[in-house]
């Protein structure tokens, strides 16, 4: 008797695990179809810098190598909302026009050739975030400067620039509260505007600014707790004003190593910036946040791995035959919404030649010389006459 | 007037009241009343009238009511039609009518009715009409029952006369029939879950991979064909993309045009690459049998040519169908699936977004004089994936597995990719859909509304909202009657109305009025004022009643 338990129990179990195993082998097929465990089809990123004038390019600093790490990730501009007062690259008192560095040893140009802001100068205000957020945009915004995201949607929302318990201040000018926030992250899960948002915020007593959400899928990460500060990291000895903030200076150290496919959880990058490094101690929330971040990766956020299906069981559609076409003869060809465009015209593609290389005695760089050479004589004679008279 | 005189006129003595004196407590009291009569019967609610905040009338009771009975019905009418077989008409219609109306209503966010009729010949019943499923009965000499599905709206049983008396085989007809046009043709389970799902009350996640595919509510799409040629220093390619849409696309656009408005575009571009690198099959003399790509990798390929693609020009929302033309130095390119078996038709789908072909180009062709190849692109090869692809973006799925399981067999589809009982369902699929989104955004503008009392409401949004309200209403009644057609035309007006209030511009919460800090604003105007007008109120109360006091003495 006893026997034949030791045998039974195993041996239903084992049919029980033969069974399960099917139909976990079934929905795990069909699972793999797609990829990932996430079920969000796109990533959308909303990178705010709240801070204008010269001493806050710590603060721009901060937005653009958010924004160069997530564009390297494969999240493409015209998913990207960039707002930024932009007045770093070209300020005057920038000694390297055009570009905005993140280091004081000057190895990445964040501002690069092809930034696209959205949002600039005097457009980085409240009421223009939040109607990006909650899609109330007049009619004639284009675009890129539009949210469109939809209820498969992943949200990155970073801001940086000067706060304080309970708000942040935009421009020196106004503030928006942490009320209004969560209200407009409300709006935004009334319309399903995003499938899971992730809020990361580098600014003094940061935490305040998430402490009253209460829309289901966010996940925030502030740099630092209430009454406390957030520190930059190092001053630039050519600009004279700090750098990068300490938060984000670490951020970016995770995010230069993660290459697009990476399997990084979202708990390690909880682990950054720890106290002895960072001096603040940073906050995190995931109680509205549906999955575990241990199984959270990164690249749901900051990269843009899309989900895809190469399933083909696919039904024969036969063409329209053209002995009915010709009974429809008179109809035009389309139904005059078609528009073809080429990118070259066509005959202009046959001359699509390697160009012959300038000739090094142009007419032009005759020129060229002749002139240096009559202003160098110019100077000589000058130089000359100064010494005999 | 001198200023001396002004003086004179001042004085108490000389002026006009004169013998009344000012200081004296009736006159106190009466200015101390008046003013405050003034303050609090005229100055307050002045100020409160003007300072409110400008809402339209909004129909509250009728958004709530809707957004109460959120439960929709369905009607659909299924005519079952004997033509000369021996199979009793009447017992037959009873028992499939018992069979597809056995569900529960009450938990379910759509119910489905069937109405089942019984009619004796085709003519009668006027096939083809939407909304309807005809089964016919016809007679069979060869086999014993066989069941096809056409791309009409019909199912033809044909059965043999000895079979027809068999009510083991009618009963398995009957199930069967059960299941193909609940679980195929109108396909119950996925309008169930995608309306729960808008009402954000999903409990089943079965078809889950389904929706993410589905293109989301919109009335209008663009679709946006590309030809990429990364190289066209080595190869070029050209496509007679007119025709092609002419000859595969317009018939389906048409049939489909009273549930989506689509306008199809084409553009050839030169010089985007794609940064890949393909993996290597090698045969057994290790030479270069074929490059392929495995799905992990596929997931990488659309981001650097998504900004290239130019699809954020228009306003509407945009499908992709791109065909990229190998690199001569990777071709053939295939994809790898996930069972490691090669993709048939070289093609892959991202979700909402569109699809991506790899095209090897096979016939090129040496242009004279230049040292790059010339190729047209096979417009068949290309339009039939993409087809298919475009009606798994619209939300039709296709019905080959089910089939198979059911034994039924299907009718080829004609040029226009789409079979009428299919359009039924996506018909159905999206007006259900529209009417759940109009609803769950009049209830959640109602909430909102009700929450913030800073925002001001227009009338073009009261008109808007009223507008929603109505056709919301209205478009599930017709379809609780089975009117089909005039109920989407409504459900678009109803959508369109809702989200045009919802997220219309003028709907932003007056920043920098938010209510706790109204205090803050207003008490520093009103209270020096109020302090003196309350302090005189209380003296006078006093006063009185002490002057009371004394005159009962």
């Amino acid at each position: 008797m006893y026997l034949s338990y030791k045998l039974v129990i195993p041996l239903l179990f084992a049919i029980l695990a033969a069974c399960t195993d099917e139909q976990q082998k079934i929905t795990k097929q069909v699972e793999k179809l797609f990829k990932g465990g996430s079920s969000h089809t796109n990533n959308w990123a909303v990178l705010v810098c709240t801070s204008r004038f010269w001493f806050n390019y710590r603060h721009v600093a901060n937005a653009l190598s958010v924004y160069r790490s997530v564009k390297r990730l494969g999240i493409p501009d015209s998913q990207i909302i960039l707002m930024l007062a932009d007045d770093m690259a070209c300020n005057a008192r920038n000694p390297r026009p055009g570009k905005v560095y993140n280091n004081k040893d000057e190895t990445i140009d964040v501002y690069g050739s092809d930034v696209e802001v959205d949002y600039r100068g005097y457009e980085v205000t409240v009421e223009n975030f939040i109607r990006v957020l909650t899609g109330r945009l007049p009619p004639d915004t284009p675009r890129s400067k539009r949210l469109s995201t939809d209820d498969r949607s992943n949200v990155l929302v970073y801001m940086t620039g000067h706060g304080g318990e309970d708000f942040l201040k935009f421009q020196d000018a106004e503030e928006i509260s942490n009320v209004e926030l969560a209200d407009a992250f409300e709006q935004m899960w009334q319309k399903r505007r995003y499938h899971e948002l992730l809020f990361i915020i580098d600014t003094c007593q940061a935490v305040s600014m998430y402490g009253k959400f209460y829309s289901p899928n966010i996940m925030s990460i502030a740099s630092s707790q209430i009454g406390e500060d957030s520190l930059s990291h190092h001053v630039d000895p050519t600009i004279g004003v700090y750098i990068i903030d300490r938060y984000t200076y670490y951020l970016l150290e995770f995010l230069e190593s993660t290459r697009p496919g990476s399997r990084k959880t979202m708990a390690q990058l909880f682990e950054i910036c720890p106290r002895h490094q960072c001096i603040s101690s940073t906050g995190v929330s995931t109680h509205l946040f549906r999955r575990r971040p241990d199984q959270t990766l990164v690249t749901d956020f900051f990269g843009s791995v899309r989900t895809v299906d190469t399933s083909d069981d696919f039904l024969h559609i036969s063409p329209k035959s053209k002995a009915l076409e010709r009974s429809t003869d008179n109809v035009p060809l389309s139904r005059g919404h078609f528009s073809h465009v080429t990118q070259f015209l066509g005959d202009q593609l046959d001359q699509l030649k390697i160009l012959p290389q300038p000739d090094k005695t142009s007419l032009g760089s005759k020129i060229e010389r002749a002139a240096s050479a009559a202003f160098l004589l110019v100077v000589v004679m000058a130089i000359i006459k100064s010494l005999i008279g | 007037m001198t200023s001396e005189s002004k003086i004179m006129t001042l004085s108490p003595s000389k002026s006009a009241f004169k013998g009344h004196d000012f200081n004296s407590e009736e006159t106190q009291i009466l200015a101390a009343l008046s003013i405050c009569i003034l303050f609090f019967g005229v100055g307050v609610p002045v100020w409160w009238k003007t300072t409110n905040v400008y809402r339209a009338d909004l129909p509250y009771h009728e958004i709530s009511k809707l957004h109460g009975e959120r439960q929709m019905t369905v009607q659909i009418f299924v005519d079952v039609i004997n033509e000369n077989t021996p199979v009793n008409c009447n017992t037959f219609t009873k028992n499939l009518n018992h069979l597809l109306n056995d569900e529960n209503m009450n938990q379910t966010s759509v119910g489905v009715v069937y109405k089942v009729t019984c009619h004796d010949e085709r003519e009668t019943a006027k096939v083809n009409k939407v909304n309807h499923i005809y089964i016919i009965f016809t007679n069979n000499d060869e086999r014993g029952y066989g069941l096809r599905l056409t791309t009409k709206r019909e199912v033809i049983c044909s059965i043999s006369d000895e079979k027809s008396g068999d009510s083991e085989v009618l009963e398995l007809v009957q199930s069967t029939l059960t299941s193909l046009i609940r679980d195929v043709m109108v396909r119950e389970s996925i309008l169930k879950e995608l309306v729960s799902n808008i009402h954000q009350e999903r409990k089943d996640f079965s078809h889950d991979q389904e929706m993410m595919k589905m293109i989301q509510g919109n009335l209008k799409f663009d679709i946006l064909f590309s030809l990429l040629c990364p190289e066209p220093n080595v190869q070029v390619a050209e496509w007679n993309i007119e025709e092609a849409d002419d000859l595969y696309l317009k018939a389906m656009l048409e049939k489909v045009e009273p549930v989506f408005d689509f306008n199809v575009g084409s553009q050839t571009l030169y010089y985007t690459l794609i940064p890949y690198a393909p993996k290597v099959k090698k045969d057994n003399s290790n030479n270069v049998e074929y490059h392929y790509l495995t799905h992990n990798q596929l997931s990488l390929v659309i981001n650097p040519i998504e900004g290239r693609l130019g699809s954020q020009v228009s306003a509407d929302p945009t499908l992709n169908f791109v065909v990229y033309v190998t690199e001569k130095k990777f071709q053939p390119l295939y994809i790898q699936k996930n069972d490691k078996n090669l993709s048939q038709s070289n093609t892959f789908l991202i979700p909402r977004w569109g699809a991506l072909m790899f095209y090897n180009m096979n016939d090129t062709f040496d242009v004279e004089g230049n040292s790059y190849k010339k190729g047209i692109v096979d417009t068949n090869t290309i339009m039939k994936p993409f087809l298919n692809h475009l009606r798994a973006l619209m939300g039709i799925q296709n019905p080959k597995p089910h089939l198979s399981k059911l034994n039924v067999m299907l009718h080829q589809l004609n040029y226009d990719g789409i079979a009428d009982w299919e359009l039924d369902y996506l018909i159905r699929l999206r007006t259900l859909e529209r009417i759940a989104s109009a609803t769950h955004t009049l209830n959640s503008l109602y909430d909102l509304l009700s929450k913030i009392s800073n925002i001001v409401i227009n009338d073009n949004i009261a008109e808007e909202v009223y507008k929603a309200t109505e056709t919301a209403a209205k478009a599930k009644a017709l379809l609780a009657t089975g009117d089909l057609s005039e109920a989407l035309n409504i459900s678009k007006i109803s959508f369109k109305s809702s989200e045009t209030a919802f997220f219309d511009p003028t709907l932003l919460e007056l920043l920098y009025f938010p209510e706790d800090q109204k205090f803050a604003i207003y008490v520093p105007l009103f209270l020096p004022i109020s302090l003196p007008v309350f302090v005189s109120l209380v003296y006078t109360i006093r006063r009185l009643k002490n002057a009371k006091k004394s005159k009962t003495d």
